[in-house]
């Protein structure tokens, strides 16, 4: 792992940001004038090749944005991510995470508090996402924007959104890009509880497969135990067509290039939606933009 | 500028050219019509090397951008538009996903690294594009649309031209670019192509209809049957077709 940033803005009257379980990461030994910035943020550079583990709460109006990038080497990540009534919690994650690596997210976002997350692996090795998130209190809301570009590697993504009371929403969309002989795994599942009015809850998963032996699995799944709730959810496996090659061909891009139009567009859109300009450039460099 | 010789090509099974014979000299205007069906799109695939053709005999050489005569049947299909050549397809192709302006701007800087001229960056080519689409009755909400994707027939023909004004080429093929247009866009997209007509590029014209050659006048009339030429007029033919249809042309042709 490279870095993490933790930035922390000031809302209300406490600017704790609660870390019980690290491994080495240790909050208190910054210096707390940074805390008093109108956006402190710690920069903590982290031993590679090691097993992180945190534990990350906000307190009720707290805001927070933990960045990961990932470098080589098998870099595991397990959150556990509890946000407490209006707290605002967003994760960017990108890079390239090592061979068999595996990443685990389990949220709870109560009352009017958000989750936001922003990921896109570039060339990552072999590996396992899995996440867990419960929308527990009213107006608690879930967003993920996702994009995983596999090349020659195994990947697979698991997640589970459990809308638990009325008036919560989620928003969904994972996108995977496949080349070389490549595999993807696409599972989601959104369950929403029993008398749970007003639950809005959106998933895409959308797929390019650019390489006639990159194979894609995608289950988007919904379970309702209500009525009264808007869903949608979908997936597409897309492989570019020889006429729309061969449209762009006859405008002198060439067949390589053509297949890097296509890509770098099915990325740009999930990458668009990055709008804190030092993430994106750090995402940018990570996929050699 | 464009010499098609004795050009054949087949798909699958089915023989579609059966002898095509063009000259194109630079600074021209020519126009092919002739009857649905008779082979005049397979002209323009084949020439930009379309995957769905094979070339049975024949040659097609183009006087390229780079001064030098290229044989276009040897070339890759991006080549070809690299040296100089541009069809304007009757159906242009919907790639969702990618936006007009990212696609417009790889096209772009395909062609000036060919030339070894320094690409644009995205601020300078939006500057450069701007001009061009908003000439053609396109705002900037375009450029940020999927390419053809959601265009009506007509707008996807313009869009024909505006891809035509980016690559600046010497010789362009466009085929029913007029189809689908109402009056107002076949007066702007015939304006267009005068505009970018000069003394060292020329154009061929495919169309059924006297309107858009009205505007653009070309210098010689091809009727086109049966996969090949058979007759070559001036712009008064234009006239005759329009009234008479082709029957007393294929007719006369096959005697
Ligand atoms: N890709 C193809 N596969 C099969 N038949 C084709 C294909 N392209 C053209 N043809 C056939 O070749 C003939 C000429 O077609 P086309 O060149 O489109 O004619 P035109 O443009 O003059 O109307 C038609 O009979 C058409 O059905
Ligand atoms: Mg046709």
């Amino acid at each position: 792992m490279k870095k993490v940033m933790i930035g922390l803005l000031r809302k209300g009257s406490r600017n704790v940001l609660n870390l019980p379980q690290y491994t080495s990461l240790n909050v208190a030994n910054n210096p707390t004038t940074s805390v008093e910035n109108s956006s402190p943020r710690y920069h903590l550079e982290l031993t590679p090749k090691q097993d992180q583990s945190f534990a990350i709460s906000l307190e009720a109006q707290q805001e927070a944005r933990l960045c990961f990038g990932f470098e080589d080497g098998k870099e595991n990540l397990d959150l556990t991510v509890d946000l407490k009534p209006g707290s605002h919690l967003k994760i960017f994650r990108y890079g390239s995470p090592g061979s068999q690596f595996s990443h685990s997210i389990k949220g709870n976002v109560s009352k009017n508090a958000s989750l936001e997350i922003f990921e896109l692996y570039s060339k990552p090795m072999n590996g396992h996402i899995k996440s867990q998130i419960d929308l527990s209190g009213e107006g608690a809301e879930y967003t993920i924007h996702s994009f995983t570009d596999l090349d020659h590697c195994h990947m697979s993504h698991q997640g589970l959104v459990r809308h638990l009371v009325p008036n919560t929403f989620s928003n969904q969309q994972h996108r995977f890009c496949l080349n070389g002989a490549s595999k993807g795994n696409y599972e989601g599942d959104v369950f929403i509880e029993e008398g749970s009015s007003g639950v809005r809850a959106n998933q895409l998963n959308q797929n390019l497969v650019l390489h006639p032996e990159s194979r894609m699995h995608t289950k988007p799944q919904l379970q309702i135990f209500h009525d009264d709730v808007k869903c949608t959810h979908g997936a597409t496996i897309t492989q570019p067509n020889p006429q729309q090659l061969f449209y762009l061909n006859s405008r002198g891009i060439s067949p390589a290039k053509a297949m890097g139009l296509l890509h770098q567009s099915f990325r740009e859109v999930i990458m668009n939606l990055c709008h804190d300009p030092e993430v994106l450039q750090e995402v940018q460099a990570s996929f050699g933009v | 500028m464009l010499t098609i010789k004795n050009l054949s090509a087949k798909t699958g099974d089915t023989q579609i050219l059966k002898g095509v014979n063009l000259d194109v000299q630079a600074g021209s205007k020519h126009a092919i019509m002739g009857p649905n069906g008779s082979g005049k799109s397979t002209l323009a695939k084949v020439l930009s090397g379309h995957p769905d053709y094979e070339v049975t005999s024949g040659e097609a050489w183009l006087e390229g951008t780079k001064g030098e005569r290229v044989n276009l049947l040897e070339l890759e299909a991006f080549e070809r538009s690299l040296h100089g050549l541009f069809i304007g397809f009757q159906y242009p192709v919907e790639v969702p996903g990618v936006n007009n302006l990212e696609f417009l701007r790889a096209s772009f800087n395909s062609l000036c690294e060919f030339h070894g001229s320094a690409p644009l960056d995205e601020e300078e080519f939006k500057v450069f594009i701007a001009e061009k689409t908003s000439s053609l009755g396109f705002g900037e909400p375009f450029l940020a649309r999927d390419l053809n994707a959601d265009l009506s027939g007509g707008e996807k023909k313009r869009n024909e031209i505006i891809q035509l004004s980016v690559l600046n080429p010497k010789l362009a093929v466009m085929d029913e670019t007029d189809s689908g247009l109402d009056v107002d866009a076949l007066r702007e997209v015939g304006g267009a192509l005068n505009n970018l007509h000069h003394s060292e590029n020329a154009y061929i014209m495919v169309t059924h209809y006297e309107r858009l050659l009205e505007i653009v006048k070309p210098d010689f009339v091809h009727v086109f049957h049966d996969g090949k030429i058979i007759k070559t007029a001036d712009r008064s033919i234009v006239k005759e077709i329009d009234e008479k249809g082709y029957d007393w042309l294929i007719e006369k042709g096959q005697s």
